[in-house]
Order: C-alpha cells, then structure tokens, then sequence
C-alpha cells in the first residue's frame, strides 16, 4: 500500500544517530521552502559544534562534531530559527547546456513519450522549457538533485536498473531531472541507473574540478537551462 | 620511505577523512576503523590523523627502503618483519632493507600501518584519504600496487627505549562492547539510536531488528555493509526524498534486508531509515567479516556520549605513556 | 582509596618518563607516597644457573600477548630479544623479552597478576651462559 510521497504537517528534528540532526521541512516540495533550507544551512555552518552542513530535499542535515555539540540544545535552536529564516531568490549562475534528445544518446525518449501518451517532440518541449535549480548535492560530485520538471513527465523511476551510457546523460527520474558529468577516460562505458535517458549534452562542463579554486562550478541555488540541439529518432 | 612489494586489491591509504564538503556530494572516507588508525598514530606519537595505510585483504609485502619507527594495529595479521613475528597492536624500529609480511588475520578484517611522521601524499579537499569512486585523494585516487613507493612526512627523530619496541592493549580489549540479551559470543554488539522512520517499522520488525542476528554479507565493503536476515517491513509504505546521510545509518530498502553504510557510503539517500549505529560503535563494523554476525541494542543519546568519551580517553592515555616510549635525539650541530 | 591500583600503575609510568623519583599526594586524612627505584634489573642470574627475567614496569603481566593464544610453554626455545611478554599499564603494553636464546624452564609468576619492577616473571636456561647476566655500566 503506496501513500504516496510523505509530507510533514510541522517541521521535524531528528537525531541522526550520535552526531547528526535531520530537519524535515514541513509542506511539499518546493522552491520557497528550499531556499530557506539554502539560507539556514548558511548560518548553521558557522555554529559551535557544527562541522558540516547538507541540504536534501525539503531537509538539511547539521553534522556535528561528537566531542564538542550538544545535539539536544542545537536540535532546539534549528527548531527556533527554521521559521524565522525567508525564503527568496539566491542570486546565482545560469547554465546552458546544448541537448541532442533521442537516438543513441537518449534511448529511453520514446519509452517516456508512450508511458506520457505524449509524442517525443512534445515531451522535449516540456523538458527543455522549464528552468532547473540544483536543490541538494547529489551522492557523488556533480550537477545534484535538480527541481524543476514538469509533472506532465513525473515517470517512476524503474525497480530494475539498466545500462545507460555515462557522458553528460540527460534523464529524469520520479519528480526530478538529472544531468550526468562528462565521462571520464578510463572511466566506464556505462552505468546502471533506475532513470529514463532521454538525451546527451556531449558539451557539458566539469561540475567539480579538483584543479580549480573553487573546484565546484554551481552552487546550490544555480539554474541549468536545457537547450534543444537536435531530437533524433 | 616504503615500498610495496606485494599487495592485494583494495588497500589504499587513509586518514580520518574530509569534512566540510558535503554540499558538494562527498562524505567523510577516511580509515574504517578510526579507533586502529588513532591508536596506532598514538604510539608514534604522530598526529591523530596522520594518514596511514589501510590493508583490507590479504597478504601485502612491503620493504623499509629507510630506518622507519611503524605501528600496525587493528586486525592481527600476524606481522613478520624479516621472519620474526611482532605482537598485534605493536610498534617497532625497522631498519632499511627489513621486509614486513601481513598475512590474512584470523579474526577481524582490517590492520592498519602507521610511520613516524604519516604517509606523505597530497592533501585533497583536506585529507590524504583515498575516494576510490571518484578518483581523488590517497596515492592518485587508487588502491595500493605492488612497486608503488611511499615516503614519510618528516618527524622528529627518536630513539625507542626498547629495542623490542611497545605497544597498546588492543581496543576489543580496552573498550567495553554493549551488552545485549541475546548475542552469543563471537556475535558484534553495535549500539544504535532509532533514526526519522523507526516508527514506520511494525511491531514484528521492530523486535525483528533488536533482537535477531544479523548476517554480514559478502555485498559488504568500505561503502556498507548488507545484511542478510529476516525482511524488515513498515506499516506505511511512504516514498522518502533524497536526504543526507552519514555512515552507521542503517536503510532498509525495498527487499527489507538492512544495509548500514560506511565510511565510503553514499552521502544522500531515499531508503527509511532505522536507526543509526553510533560513531564509537563504526570500528566494531570495520572488524566484522563476511559470515560474521551483528546485533543491534538501543542506546541513548547519553550513552552514546559516553563511549565517544572512553574512545577518547583510551587514546589519550596511550599517547601519553607512549611518549615516554620514545626518546627524542638532538640533531648533532654541524 | 587515594588512587586505585590501576592508577597507580600508570602514575608510576608518568614518574618513571618525566623522571620524577618520588612522589606524596595527601588527600583528607589519607596520603599516598610512591617512590622508584633508582635502578631496575631486567634479568638476573642466580647462584644455580637458570636466568630469571624480572619486571621492569609495573602493571599486569601476559605471558605471550593478551590478543593471542599463547604458544609458549615450558621447553620452548627463545631467541634473544624476542619478545616473550608483555607488561600492561593502562592501556600501553611494554615488551617482557628474552635477554639471551635459551629455553624456558619456569613461568614464575601467573599471568594476569599484577607485578612491580624486579617481580620475577620467567626462568629460563640461558643456551651459553655468560658469567653475568645482569646489565652493568661499563666502567
């Protein structure tokens, strides 16, 4: 019995064992919502006995340093100011990324396109129109969780992973979108994901650079823009 | 300076890790047993996070290309250095030329070797651990092989006040493991605080979980470890969004088989959550084979605490005598 | 109980590392005085033959290695230096060895006592016996 995506009536803080706190944010997912978890994550992190800081999706995880945080006293604290922190535009970067959706590159286009009863060209207009927000960090260095789909193409993602090519891979999954990293020479072909590839932006940017300072290129709070190069068959 | 004669797949070289990059999608790695590698920088009298190396399996030989003080603790390897068996949890002068043998430990999983001085490889983002996934950290972001040379960060030189050399008693010794009421013994008592979606668990999954032995399955690795045992099932089959994760969170996905992540553990998840293994209990986790079993006990917040203090102090007071182990030579003036 | 027994242990080690000879702590109507020896014989040799490998820290001895099974016993041939125990001072492990290759012929204290500095640990039948054993300042 499937409830459906859980949404909280109030904010929570939970322990998240020994030396983390988890704050789920009340309400659904949502812009306003997330650009307060970007502001209060800002002014945790520089907290006594905060040692790190990571926004999820409609949640923030404050780690703490064992020895030195009260987990109790800090629990209260995010409690107290969650509802003081607005919400509001960051100013951030825009990037553009040129997409070929369909053929090889995007070989699940036409699955998602019958799944929708739209026609291809239909779903890439509505995926390329919407603007993107990185959200939260994803589990590797990359693009992140990016918000922003239009539910029109909510597509559950599968039970059974498949092989897809790995190189700037453009596909959505549930209630998000994802754009993969440049391949990596000597890297793998291919990677099993529980996504829908729906095209390719062979020119996409190194996110994280460790020659670069900083080696990151977006921030939590940036756009990306999906062009439409071409649509393949 | 050390060359590695012989190495299997999967040793690499690890500090405490790297903190303050998780916006950017990376975790801690580090040593998976934080309390060997603490213990065995403490006979040195290097820094806590000093970076040394990490055997995972089994046997590595390795040659002192110059006089190096080491220390190896964690699993008992059975360390031979030019035949002659050293004790586990045991530091030593070696002079050049001397060969160490480790050899796969009978009990534990994972031995860690530390030099005067630590392991010199670049710091990235922080920390010379090793991020095998992403490439990064450690000896150019990839396990130990066989011909690769390691040098040492300069130290003050000493002398040991044994030619034997001296070491600690070792942390399966020192630190008390939680009680539980139905472990057996050689069973791993893992302390754990209920996470977000404990409540979601029914009753018979609840008792399930504290109160069944947990199987460590060969799935098993830096980046968690999979259990095998019976399935956990919630009341409420709500979807979860991706959140933040830190290593001792126990997911229990879809199958219902629990798996606890680990130092390399993904940073996000969508998984339930239910419960997580406190961080002084992570080292026990660490030594924990494929085969062996696991069983979890509630803990409190307090309780929790108080570990991390005996950590703490079992550490300090090592440091502390060890130091007067080792006599500090004066450099001769020119 | 000033300090307990464990404590003291390790406070002797302190002592014995910061070079501090002796040592008075009051507390109520209690005081406690350590003192160390000025010198500490590791293996002596008696009148008889056998040489005796005495103590030279305080704390709890382990015959082998707390960690490990032990594998020594009477008759088992030991070579010189190897490390044949161990003596435990809160947490630090201070090596018991073998001043020369020979066999051991008695384990004169049981492990898992406490021991002082000269507590006689084990006797063994030193292979070649030099005329001496006990370690002196040359002159």
């Amino acid at each position: 019995m499937n409830s459906g995506i859980v949404v909280l009536a109030e904010p929570r803080v939970s322990l998240c064992g020994s030396a983390a706190l988890l704050l789920d944010a009340e309400g659904p997912l949502a812009l306003p919502t997330q650009e307060r978890i970007w502001r209060l994550s800002n002014r945790v992190r520089s907290w006594d006995g905060v040692i790190d800081v990571q926004p999820g999706m409609n949640s923030l995880l404050v780690l703490l340093d064992p020895h030195h945080a009260d987990p109790a006293e800090l629990s209260a604290r995010l409690l107290e100011m969650w509802p003081t922190v607005e919400a509001g535009r960051v100013a951030g970067r825009l990037l553009e990324v040129g997409v070929v959706y369909g053929g090889e590159g995007g070989q699940d286009l036409a699955d998602v396109a019958a799944h929708h009863r739209l026609g291809p060209e239909t779903v890439v207009a509505l995926h390329a129109a919407a603007e993107y927000v990185v959200f939260a960090p994803g589990v590797s260095p990359g693009f992140g969780y990016l918000f922003g789909l239009d539910p029109r193409l909510f597509t559950p993602r599968r039970k059974v992973p498949v092989m897809r090519v790995v190189g700037g891979s453009v596909s959505i999954g549930g209630g998000q979108a994802n754009l993969g990293k440049p391949s990596v020479e000597g890297g793998p072909a291919m990677q099993p994901t529980g996504w829908y590839t729906i095209g390719r932006a062979s020119d996409v940017p190194i996110p994280f650079d460790l020659a670069k300072d900083p080696p990151n290129l977006l921030s939590l709070g940036d756009r990306i823009r999906f062009r439409v190069d071409r649509i393949e068959k | 300076m050390i060359e590695i004669l012989e190495t299997q797949p999967l040793n690499s070289i690890q500090d405490l890790g790297r903190l303050g990059w998780r916006c950017h999608g990376i975790g801690r790695s580090g040593a998976m047993d934080r309390v060997a590698l603490a213990a065995a920088n403490a006979l040195l009298g290097n820094e806590e996070g000093a970076a040394g190396i990490e055997f995972q399996l089994f046997p590595a030989r390795l040659r002192f290309r110059a006089d190096t003080v080491f220390a190896i603790t964690g699993a008992d390897c059975a360390p031979r250095l030019d035949g002659h068996l050293l004790p586990p949890w045991w530091a030593m002068a070696a002079r050049e030329g001397q060969e160490l043998v480790l050899s796969p430990p009978r009990r534990g999983l994972r031995s860690y070797l530390a030099v005067a001085g630590g392991i010199d490889v670049p710091l990235v983002l922080g920390s010379r651990s090793t991020q095998m996934r992403d490439g990064f950290g450690g000896l150019g972001g990839r396990a130990l092989a066989a011909g690769d040379g390691l040098a040492a960060l300069p130290a003050a030189p000493f002398t040991m006040r044994d030619r034997a050399g001296h070491g600690a008693l070792p942390a399966s010794q020192s630190l008390a493991a939680a009680a539980h009421d139905t472990a057996r013994a050689g069973e791993i008592v893992l302390r754990v605080i209920g996470a977000a979606e404990y409540g979601q668990f029914d009753e018979v999954s609840r008792n399930t979980f504290w109160n069944a032995p947990w199987k460590v399955t060969s799935q098993s690795n830096r980046q968690g470890c999979r259990l095998a045992g019976n399935a956990l099932r919630r009341t409420e089959l709500v979807e979860m969004r991706s959140h933040g994760i830190v290593p001792g969170v126990i997911q229990v996905p879809p199958s219902g088989e629990p798996i606890i992540q680990l130092a390399d553990g993904n940073s996000a998840g969508g998984y339930p959550k239910i419960g997580v293994v406190i961080e002084a209990d992570l080292w026990r986790i660490a030594q924990a084979a494929p085969g062996n079993v696991l069983r979890f006990v509630s803990c409190t917040l307090e309780e929790a605490h108080a570990a991390e203090r005996e950590i703490v102090s079992y550490l300090l007071r090592l440091r502390r005598l060890a130091d007067y182990c080792r006599f500090p030579v004066s450099e001769q003036a020119a | 109980m000033i300090l307990a027994t464990n404590d003291i242990a390790e406070l002797i080690e302190h002592m014995r590392g910061l070079g501090v000879a002796e040592i008075e702590i009051a507390g109520g109507d209690e005081m406690l005085r350590v003192a160390l020896p000025e010198a500490v014989e590791q293996s002596v040799r008696t009148a008889s033959g056998p040489a005796i490998i005495a103590a030279a820290a305080c704390g709890i001895f382990f015959l082998g290695h707390p960690a490990r099974e032990v594998t020594l016993s009477i008759g088992t041939r030991l070579e010189a230096g190897e490390v044949v125990g161990v003596i435990a001072t809160g947490p630090l492990l201070q090596p018991v060895s073998a001043p020369a290759a020979g066999t051991l012929t008695r384990v004169l204290c049981e492990p898992g006592q406490r021991v002082d500095f000269g507590t006689p640990l084990l006797a063994f039948a030193p292979l070649d016996p030099p005329p001496d054993l006990r370690k002196r300042k040359d002159a």
